[in-house]
C-alpha cells in the first residue's frame, strides 16, 4: 500500500512522519528539483506501507516547486490514501489545501493535529462534525506527543482497503462558474485526458489554463540498480526524475477563447475559484471550529483600542512625542554642557602643550578656536541625539512606531500623501539621505518624485541637534518643549502644503490602498535599543571628525584671514556682509547668514561655523547659543529655527535627489522650493509676532 | 472573499490595519490572513518591507520582502500588502465589466 502524507508546511508532518517510520526512511531529492524526498517502510501487521512524505505546500497549484513535485505525485503515482495532515490551531489556513486534496484524490483521512495548541488558545475543533461536514474521516493527534499517531494511520489503512472510493459533496460554487466548468467537463469526457484525471479537476485545471496539464510525464526511478522502464515507480528510497516525454493541447480551446470574450479570463477563474473555497470555508466553520468561553483579547489588542483610536490616537501620540523631545532635548541639555566642559577642558591641556613646545600661534588658534570651537560645538549635542535615537529604537522595537506612522498616514491622506510616500518621510527621520533612497521602492515616478522634494522638510536629526541648542538657550525649561513641538507641527503642516500644492504640479497616478502589519507590542530589549541607538550615534560622530572637522579648518581659515582685521572685515565677514543683504528682512546678521550658507555643506556645520564666527572659544565660560542671546530677540531665533529647518537641505542631500530623480531640473525645482518657503514662511513669522508685540 | 479584500485594496484611500480589513470584508483576522497569504502566492498581491535602503543597489525589487542586496540600514521598517499589477488587472476585469 502507498500512503502520502500531506500538510501545510510546519504542521508536524515530519513528526508524524518520523514517529510512524523510525529509523526505516530514506531521504533524497525530486531528481531535478531541490525538493526534499523522504520516504519509508512501515510494517502493521500483513501490510507492507509504504509512506511518502511530500513537500509541505498551501496549496496545489503550479507557482512553486513544492506544489508541481506534490501534486505530481498524487496524478502519477496515485497513491492508495492521502493523510492530509492540519494544524487545528490554524484550521482556516490548512483546509484550503485540504479542499485541494478532495478534488484531486479519492481517498482522503484528515489528522487534526496540535489540538494541545488550539486547546490554549481556547480553541474547540469538534473532529466529529468535521468529519461529517466534509465527509472524510478525521483523527486527533498531538503528533509531538506521539498521541493519535497511530491511529491516524490505522484510519488510513481501513480507508485504502475500502471496496470503493467514498462519494463526497463538493465545493459549491457560483453558478456562472459551475454551468462553465460542466461545459468542459463535457468537452472532455471522451478525451484520454479524462482516463487519468479527475474529471471535474481536469476540467477546472483547464479551464486556468494550467500549463501543467497536457503533458505526459515518464517517470525513472533514480536508482544504483539501473533505472526501471515500467510507469509503477519506485522503490523506497529511490529518487523520481520525471522527464517530458510529450506536449498535448487539450480540446476546449475554443470554449476557453468564448469565455474570454465573455471576461472570464484564466487569472477569473483561478480567482473565482478559490474565492469560492474560501467563502466556503468560511461557511462550514462555525460548525465545527468553536471557542471555548470569551475570545482571549492580548495586550496588543487591548491597546489598539486607545492608540489607533481616531479619538484618543493623536492625543496620544502628541503626548508620546512630547515625551520624547522633552527628554532628549530639553532635559538632557545639561549633558551637553558636560560635553563642552570637557572640549574646553581638553582644549587648555592641548594648547597649553602646544604652547609649550612653542608652535605656532597661528596653529594654535586654529586647533583652539577653529577646531575646538567648530567640532566642539557639534559635539556638545551628541549626547541629545543619543538619547533622541534611543527613544526612536524604543518606540519601534516597542511596536508603537508602527502605530504612530500608521496614525500619521491616515492623516496625511487628507492631504493626498498616503501610503509608501509617507512610510519614506518616516523612514527618513533622522537623514534626508536615506529617507530619499527609500523613495525608489515606490513604483509610480511621479509618487516618488513628490515624496523626494517633500523629504526634505522634515527635520533631520542634525537639524534637530543645532536646533535645540538654539532653543535650550532662548527658551529655557518647559518651554523648549513647547517651542520644539511647534517648530516640528509646523514643518508636518508645511509638508501637507507642499504635498497639495506638488500634486498640483505633479500630476501622480492614483494609487492603491495598502494594508499594513502591525506587530504585536512586546517589551522592548536593551540590545534592540542600544545597538541601533550606538549605530546611529557612531555614523553622527564620524562625520563629526571627518566632515565638520574639514569645514571647521575652512571656516576658521575664512574667518581669521586677512590677518590683524576685525572678523566682519575677513573673507568670511565681507562673504557675510554681501549675504547680509538677503538675511536683512529676516532680522539676520551676517554670522547667522553664513553660517546657514556653510550649513549646505552638512547642517551640524551652521553651530560649528557660529562658535567659530562667534568667536566661542572652548575655553570660554558661554556657548555658542548664549553667545546667540546677545545677538537676537527670542523672536529673532524662533525665526532663525523656522528657517534653519527648512531651508534647503544638505549637499548630500541634494546629490541624492538628483541621483535618484535623474533630473538637474527637477532638483534645481526643489532647492528652490525649500529657500523660498524658508524665506516667506520666517518673513511672516518675524513680522506676525512684531505685529503681536512679541519679542 | 478574496475579490473583496482585492476591491478593498484597489481603493485609492489610506491604508487599513489588518484588523481595519477583517471588519471591512466581514471575516476573522485569521480567515484575512489565510486569504492574504494564499492571494500572494497566487501572485495578486505582495508583501512589502519598506524601509531605509543603505545603498544604491538597495530596494530595486518590489515584493522583494527586503533590500536584496545588503539589508535595511535601519531596524526602522513597515511591512505592507499591496495590489500587484496582476491584481490590478484581475480587478478592471472583476469590477471594469
Amino acid at each position: 500500500m502507498k500512503i502520502a502524507l500531506m500538510g501545510n508546511p510546519n504542521v508536524g508532518k515530519s513528526t508524524v512522519f518520523n514517529a510512524l517510520t523510525g529509523s526505516n526512511q530514506q531521504v533524497g531529492n525530486w531528481a531535478g528539483k531541490t525538493v526534499e524526498r523522504k520516504s519509508g517502510v512501515i510494517q502493521r501487521a500483513n501490510e507492507q506501507i509504504e509512506l511518502i512524505d511530500l513537500p509541505g505546500t498551501y496549496s496545489l497549484t503550479a507557482y512553486s516547486q513544492e506544489e508541481i513535485v506534490t501534486r505530481e505525485y498524487i496524478l502519477r503515482e496515485k497513491p492508495d490514501v492521502v493523510m492530509a495532515l492540519v494544524d487545528a490551531s490554524n484550521i482556516e489556513r490548512n483546509l484550503y489545501l485540504v479542499l485541494q486534496i478532495l478534488e484531486l484524490a479519492p481517498r482522503v483521512v484528515i489528522g487534526l493535529n496540535m489540538m494541545d495548541l488550539a486547546d490554549s488558545a481556547g480553541i474547540k475543533i469538534l473532529s466529529n462534525k468535521l468529519a461529517q461536514v466534509l465527509n472524510v474521516p478525521v483523527v486527533e493527534i498531538i503528533a509531538a506527543k506521539e498521541q493519535g499517531v497511530e491511529e491516524f494511520l490505522s484510519e488510513a489503512i481501513r480507508v485504502g482497503k475500502l471496496k470503493k472510493d467514498p462519494v463526497r459533496d463538493e465545493v459549491p460554487y457560483p453558478e456562472e462558474l459551475e454551468r462553465r466548468i460542466q461545459a468542459m467537463e463535457h468537452l472532455l469526457a471522451d478525451t484520454i485526458w479524462a482516463t487519468k484525471y479527475p474529471l471535474r479537476w481536469l476540467a477546472i485545471k483547464r479551464l486556468e489554463r494550467d500549463s501543467e496539464i497536457g503533458q505526459t510525464w515518464r517517470s525513472i526511478p533514480q536508482t544504483s540498480k539501473g533505472s526501471k522502464n515500467n510507469d509503477s515507480c519506485c522503490d523506497s528510497g529511490d529518487s523520481i526524475k520525471y522527464v517530458l516525454q510529450d506536449t498535448d493541447t487539450l480540446p476546449g480551446e475554443d470554449l476557453l477563447q468564448a469565455y474570454e470574450v465573455e471576461g472570464w479570463s484564466k487569472d477569473q477563474f483561478e480567482m473565482t475559484i478559490a474565492d469560492a473555497k474560501y467563502q466556503y470555508i468560511s461557511k462550514i466553520l462555525p460548525e465545527f471550529k468553536i471557542h471555548e468561553g470569551p475570545i482571549k483579547r492580548t495586550w496588543t489588542d487591548r491597546l489598539d483600542e486607545w492608540i489607533l483610536s481616531p479619538l484618543w490616537g493623536y492625543p496620544i501620540m502628541l503626548i508620546i512625542l512630547s515625551v520624547v523631545f522633552w527628554f532628549s532635548f530639553v532635559a538632557s541639555a545639561p549633558l551637553g554642557g558636560a560635553v563642552s566642559d570637557g572640549m574646553a577642558w581638553a582644549a587648555d591641556m592641548i594648547v597649553g602643550l602646544m604652547q609649550k613646545v612653542q608652535i605656532p600661534v597661528a596653529i594654535q588658534s586654529l586647533v583652539r578656536d577653529g577646531i575646538f570651537a567648530g567640532v566642539g560645538a557639534v559635539l556638545a549635542f551628541v549626547p541629545q541625539i543619543a538619547i533622541f535615537f534611543a527613544f526612536f529604537s524604543l518606540m519601534q522595537d516597542s511596536g508603537y512606531l508602527a502605530r504612530a506612522a500608521f496614525l500619521g498616514d491616515r492623516f496625511m491622506q487628507l492631504m493626498g500623501l498616503h501610503g509608501k510616500s509617507f512610510f519614506s518621510l518616516v523612514s527618513g527621520f533622522g537623514c534626508n539621505v536615506p529617507g530619499i533612497m527609500a523613495t525608489r521602492t515606490l513604483e509610480d515616478p511621479k509618487d516618488r518624485l513628490i515624496t523626494m522634494l517633500i523629504n526634505p522638510l522634515i527635520p533631520c536629526v542634525p537639524r534637530l541637534g543645532v536646533m535645540s541648542a538654539v532653543v535650550a538657550a532662548f527658551f529655557p525649561g518647559s518651554m523648549g518643549a513647547v517651542i520644539m513641538i511647534s517648530l516640528l507641527s509646523l514643518s508636518m503642516i508645511l509638508v501637507m502644503f507642499s504635498a497639495i500644492l506638488l500634486r498640483r504640479v505633479v500630476k501622480q497616478r492614483e494609487r492603491s490602498a495598502f494594508v499594513m502589519e502591525l506587530p504585536l507590542y512586546h517589551i522592548p530589549t536593551l540590545r534592540n535599543i542600544l545597538l541601533p541607538t550606538w549605530q546611529k550615534t557612531y555614523s553622527f560622530l564620524r562625520r563629526a571628525w571627518t566632515f565638520i572637522l574639514v569645514a571647521s579648518i575652512v571656516v576658521w581659515v575664512l574667518s581669521s584671514y586677512p590677518q590683524g582685521v576685525p572678523m566682519d572685515e575677513t573673507w568670511a565677514g565681507k562673504m557675510g556682509g554681501w549675504l547680509a543683504v538677503i538675511g536683512q528682512p529676516l532680522g539676520f546678521d551676517w554670522r547667522i547668514m553664513v553660517a546657514i550658507v556653510f550649513g549646505f555643506t552638512a547642517k551640524e556645520t551652521t553651530l560649528s561655523t557660529l562658535g567659530i564666527l562667534y568667536g566661542v572659544a572652548a575655553d570660554a565660560s558661554q556657548s555658542i547659543a548664549q553667545a546667540m542671546t546677545g545677538a537676537m530677540t527670542p523672536l529673532g531665533a524662533y525665526t532663525f529655527l523656522v528657517v534653519y529647518m527648512l531651508y534647503i537641505p544638505c549637499l548630500a542631500s541634494v546629490v541624492t535627489t538628483y541621483k535618484e530623480s535623474h533630473s538637474i531640473g527637477w532638483t534645481s525645482f526643489g532647492v528652490a522650493y525649500n529657500l523660498l518657503l524658508s524665506f516667506i514662511v520666517g518673513w511672516l513669522i518675524l513680522h506676525i509676532g512684531m505685529f503681536l508685540g512679541i519679542q | 472573499m478574496l475579490t473583496d479584500i482585492l476591491k478593498v485594496l484597489s481603493r485609492k484611500e489610506a491604508t487599513l490595519s489588518m484588523s481595519q480589513l477583517a471588519l471591512e470584508v466581514g471575516y476573522s483576522l485569521k480567515e484575512i490572513e489565510s486569504a492574504l497569504e494564499q492571494m500572494e502566492h497566487m501572485g495578486y498581491i505582495c508583501r512589502e518591507i519598506f524601509g531605509q535602503a543603505c545603498s544604491p543597489s538597495c530596494g530595486m525589487n518590489r515584493c522583494s520582502g527586503h533590500c536584496e542586496d545588503c539589508g535595511f540600514h535601519s531596524p526602522e521598517t513597515f511591512t505592507f500588502w499591496g495590489l500587484t499589477d496582476k491584481g490590478q488587472t484581475m480587478l478592471n476585469q472583476v469590477y471594469g465589466k
